[in-house]
C-alpha cells in the first residue's frame, strides 16, 4: 500500500484563529481584544510545553498583519540563538525598517526565555526598551520564577495551565475524525496520562499510533510511549538494585548523552520507571522521596549529573 | 590493592634515610641532649620520618601533637595531659613531636605559640617542632629557644636512585629517562615523587617511553592529586578545610576531580554520604550563579573538603590512582555523534517553530517511529537524514 505523502499533524492542525483555540479560554479572550483594539503591551506567556504559547502568538501576528504576517514577525530561539548579542544584533536588523503594509509596531517572539542568563536577561530588558517604539515583544518561558522582575513588570504576564483531559479528548477526536482514523475510549485515556496535558505530544504519539495502525488501542499508544522512552534508564535502576554503582553511573552518562536528555528529563523517567523495579513498596516510596529531594537540588544547583549520582548512590544505601 | 608506597617504604631507621646526613646528625644530637629542635625545609624530604627513624635508633616513644591542637595552654594540658611529665611506659626516652607548627595563626592564636613555650619549659622530654617556614616573625621567640636543623631540598640524583630501588622491588622495568624526569619535577620532594611513581606504575610492569606523556599532565595535577589525598585519607576535618589551597585549578575542576575520584574510595553508606556532601556543594554553586552572593564559596569549599572528608570515618590505608574525569571528552565525543541528529532538528526548526533541543528531545523519537513504519512525511528533509530516521 502506498501511502500519500503526510503533514505532521501538529503542523497540520495547528491552530489558525482565536476560535479554533482550544483551552485557555480567559487569556485568548484579553489577547483578542489586545488585537481588536490594536494596542499589544509586550507579552510574557509562562507554562508548560505544548498549551499553545507558540500558536497563540503565531495567531496575533496572522491576526494583526493578516496575509503580511510573516514580513512583520521575528521568531527567535533563546536556546538556539546563543548570546545576547545574537538576539540583539537580529532584533536591531529586524526593528530597523517600519512595519510593512500597516502603522503597528512589528512583533518579536523570543520562545525558550527561561534559558536565558540573568545578565542576557538584563541586556534583552534594555533592548526592549531601545526598540519599544518599532516592536513589541512577546516573551515565552516554562518557568516565571526564572524570568527577572525588571522584565516582568514590563509585561503584561499570561499564566498558561495544562489543557483538561475533555480539551485533549476534543483535539484527538476532531483529528481522527479527520484523518480517518478510530481510536479506542481506553486508548484516549493512555493516550492523556501519556501527554500530561501537553497537546503536541499527544498528536505526536497519535500520528506514531497511526502508522502502525488505522485503529488505535491502548496497547498501541503504551508501545509509542515505551518505544520513544529511553529504556537503559530502567537497566541503569536495575543496576544501583546490585549495587554496582561505577557500571551504573557510566551507563547513566551514556543515555543521557545518546538522547540528548537532561538531568529534569532523566529524574522523571526516574520517578515513572521506579514503580516498574522488582522492591517493596516502601523501598519505592522512599525513592521517590529522594527523587523529590534530588530534583529540587537540581533546581537550585548547577550540575545536574553530579545530582543524579547521589540519587544513585542513595538508593544503594536505601537498598543496604 | 596495594599500600601507599610512601608508607611501604618509609624509614626504618635513620640510616634509610636519604640525603641528610648532616641534619641527622644534629637532630640525634638535640634529641639526645633533650634540646628542643626546630627543623624545617620543603615537604617530603624526610623531616618527620628522620624522628621517627632516630626515635627508633634510639627506642625511645615518640608522642606526635598537632599544631593545630595548640589552640590554648589548656588544650594542650588535656591532650599530652600528664603524660608530659610521666616516664614512658618501660622506661624509654620519649620524643614530642609537634608537626605543621606553620598552621598555628599568627594574631588570633598567639595563645598557640605561647602554648608551645610553656610545653618547652615544662617538660622533661625531647621536643622537635616541624615547619615548612620557620622564620615567620610569629616563630622569633621560639626560634630562639631551639636548635634550627634545615633539612635541604633533595638532590634529583638522590631522589632517581630511590626510585629506581622501588621500581627493583617492585619489579617495575623503568627507563632511566622515565625515573630522570620524575626525579626532576618532584623539585626535592621525594614523597610527591613516589606518589607519582606509583600513580602511573600501577597495574604496569613496564614503564616506557611514552608514560612521559602522561607525565606532563601528571606534573600539573600533583597539587589536585595531594588534595584528593588528604580529603580522601585524612581522619581530621579540619585539616582538609585548605586542601584546594594550592590546587592548580578552580572549584569545578575539584568538583570533577571528586566526583570521578569518591566511588574509588567510598562503598555503600560512606558512597552516598560523600555524594551528599557533592551534591550540597553543587547546590550553593547554583545559588552563586543566580544570586552572585559569593559568600556562598564558603560553603562550596567546606562540604568538598570537610564534606567529603567525613564520610568515611575509617579511611582505606589502600593507595588509589586518582584519575582525571573522562566525563568532558566523552560529551564532546557524543556531540560529534549526534551531529546528524542535531542537523535535522535544525533544518525543522522554522516549520515546527521549536528549538533545536526541543525537536531533538521531543520531536525525532517520534519521527523515527512514523518513518519506520513507512509513513510518508511531507518534511523538507535531505535523503540521508530521512535514511537515518528510518534506519536507527
Amino acid at each position: 500500500m502506498v501511502e500519500k505523502s503526510k503533514q505532521l499533524w501538529t503542523e497540520k492542525y495547528r491552530p489558525q484563529t482565536f476560535a479554533d483555540i482550544k483551552g485557555q479560554e480567559q487569556i485568548v479572550e484579553r489577547i483578542a481584544s489586545f488585537v481588536k483594539h490594536q494596542n499589544l503591551p509586550h507579552l510574557l506567556f509562562t507554562g508548560s510545553a505544548g498549551i499553545g504559547k507558540t500558536t497563540l502568538s503565531l495567531i496575533i501576528a496572522k491576526e494583526l498583519f493578516k496575509e503580511r504576517w510573516r514580513e512583520n514577525f521575528l521568531e527567535l530561539n533563546a536556546s538556539d540563538d546563543r548570546g545576547i548579542d545574537t538576539i540583539r544584533t537580529k532584533v536591531k536588523d529586524f526593528s530597523r525598517t517600519a512595519s510593512i503594509g500597516t502603522t503597528l509596531p512589528k512583533i518579536v517572539y523570543l520562545d525558550e526565555c527561561d534559558s536565558l542568563t540573568k545578565e542576557a536577561q538584563q541586556a534583552l530588558r534594555r533592548t526592549m526598551e531601545t526598540f519599544s517604539n518599532s516592536a513589541r515583544f512577546i516573551l515565552s518561558c516554562n518557568f516565571s520564577s526564572k524570568i527577572i522582575d525588571p522584565i516582568q513588570s514590563r509585561c503584561a504576564v499570561f499564566r498558561f495551565k495544562p489543557l483538561e483531559k475533555t480539551q485533549v479528548a476534543a483535539i484527538i477526536t476532531h483529528i481522527c475524525t479527520e484523518e480517518k482514523i478510530t481510536i479506542e475510549p481506553d486508548a484516549l485515556e493512555a493516550l492523556y496520562t501519556a501527554s500530561e496535558g501537553d497537546v503536541r505530544r499527544s498528536i505526536n504519539i497519535l500520528q506514531s499510533a497511526a502508522a502502525i495502525s488505522n485503529h488505535i488501542t491502548q496497547k498501541h499508544i503504551h508501545d509509542i510511549v515505551s518505544a520513544a522512552r529511553p529504556k537503559e534508564i530502567l537497566d541503569v535502576l536495575l543496576l544501583t538494585t546490585t549495587k554496582d554503582f561505577i557500571t551504573a553511573r557510566k551507563k547513566l552518562l551514556d543515555v543521557m548523552l545518546a538522547y540528548g536528555l537532561s538531568g529534569l528529563d532523566v529524574i522523571k523517567h526516574i520517578q515513572q520507571e521506579v514503580w516498574n523495579l522488582p522492591l517493596a513498596d516502601e523501598h519505592k516510596m522512599r525513592f521517590i522521596e529522594k527523587c523529590g529531594e534530588i530534583e529540587f537540588r537540581m533546581v537550585e544547583g548547577s550540575d545536574e549529573y553530579v545530582q543524579l549520582e547521589s540519587l544513585l548512590a542513595s538508593f544503594i544505601t536505601i537498598l543496604s | 590493592m596495594t599500600k601507599p608506597w610512601t608508607e611501604r617504604y618509609t624509614p626504618q631507621k635513620s640510616s634509610d634515610i636519604v640525603g641528610q646526613a648532616l641534619a641527622i646528625s644534629q637532630l640525634k644530637q638535640a634529641i639526645t641532649r633533650k634540646h628542643p629542635a626546630l627543623i624545617y625545609g620543603p615537604p617530603g624530604n624526610g623531616k618527620t620520618s628522620s624522628v621517627y627513624a632516630i626515635a627508633a635508633d634510639l627506642s625511645f616513644e615518640v608522642l606526635e601533637v598537632n599544631a593545630s591542637d595548640f589552640r590554648n595552654t589548656e588544650g594542650v594540658n588535656t591532650l599530652i595531659g600528664g603524660s608530659l611529665h610521666q616516664a614512658s611506659l618501660f622506661n624509654k626516652g620519649k620524643i614530642i613531636l609537634v608537626d605543621e607548627i606553620d598552621g598555628i595563626a599568627g594574631t588570633e592564636d598567639r595563645g598557640g605559640v605561647q602554648a608551645l613555650h610553656k610545653l618547652l619549659a615544662d617538660t622533661p622530654h625531647a621536643v622537635v617542632m616541624v615547619a615548612n617556614n620557620p622564620w615567620n616573625s610569629k616563630f622569633s621567640t621560639l626560634r630562639k629557644a631551639s636548635t634550627l636543623i634545615e633539612f635541604r631540598p633533595l638532590l634529583a640524583e638522590i631522589i632517581f636512585s630511590h626510585l629506581a630501588k622501588i621500581c627493583a622491588n617492585e619489579n617495575i622495568t623503568a627507563s632511566e629517562q622515565v625515573l630522570q624526569k620524575l626525579a626532576r619535577q618532584s623539585q626535592g620532594d621525594l614523597r610527591s615523587a613516589i606518589n607519582d611513581l606509583q600513580a602511573i606504575a600501577t597495574g604496569k610492569q613496564k614503564l616506557h617511553i611514552e608514560d612521559l606523556n602522561v607525565l606532563g599532565e601528571r606534573d600539573k595535577e600533583t597539587s589536585m592529586f595531594r588534595a584528593l589525598q588528604l580529603i580522601f585519607k585524612s581522619d581530621d576535618a579540619r585539616k582538609t578545610l585548605n586542601a584546594f589551597e594550592n590546587a592548580s585549578e578552580d572549584y569545578d575542576g575539584a568538583f570533577l576531580w571528586l566526583d570521578e575520584n569518591i566511588p574509588l574510595e567510598y562503598k555503600g553508606k560512606n558512597l552516598s554520604r560523600a555524594y551528599n556532601a557533592l551534591s550540597m556543594a553543587d547546590v550553593f554553586r547554583g545559588r552563586i550563579r543566580r544570586q552572585q552572593h559569593w559568600r556562598f564559596l564558603v560553603y562550596i569549599n567546606q562540604f568538598l573538603t570537610a564534606g567529603i572528608a567525613t564520610a568515611q570515618q575509617h579511611p582505606t590505608p589502600f593507595f588509589v590512582p586518582y584519575k582525571k574525569t573522562s566525563r568532558i571528552l566523552k560529551i564532546w565525543m557524543m556531540n560529534q555523534k549526534n551531529a546528524k541528529r542535531k542537523a535535522i532538528a535544525q533544518t525543522l526548526k522554522t516549520h515546527l517553530h521549536s528549538s533545536t533541543k526541543d525537536i531533538v528531545k521531543n520531536v525525532i523519537p517520534y519521527l523515527k517511529i512514523m518513518y519506520q513504519h513507512n509513513m510518508q512525511l511531507d518534511l523538507p528533509l535531505a535523503e540521508e537524514h530521512i535514511q537515518w530516521l528510518t534506519k536507527s
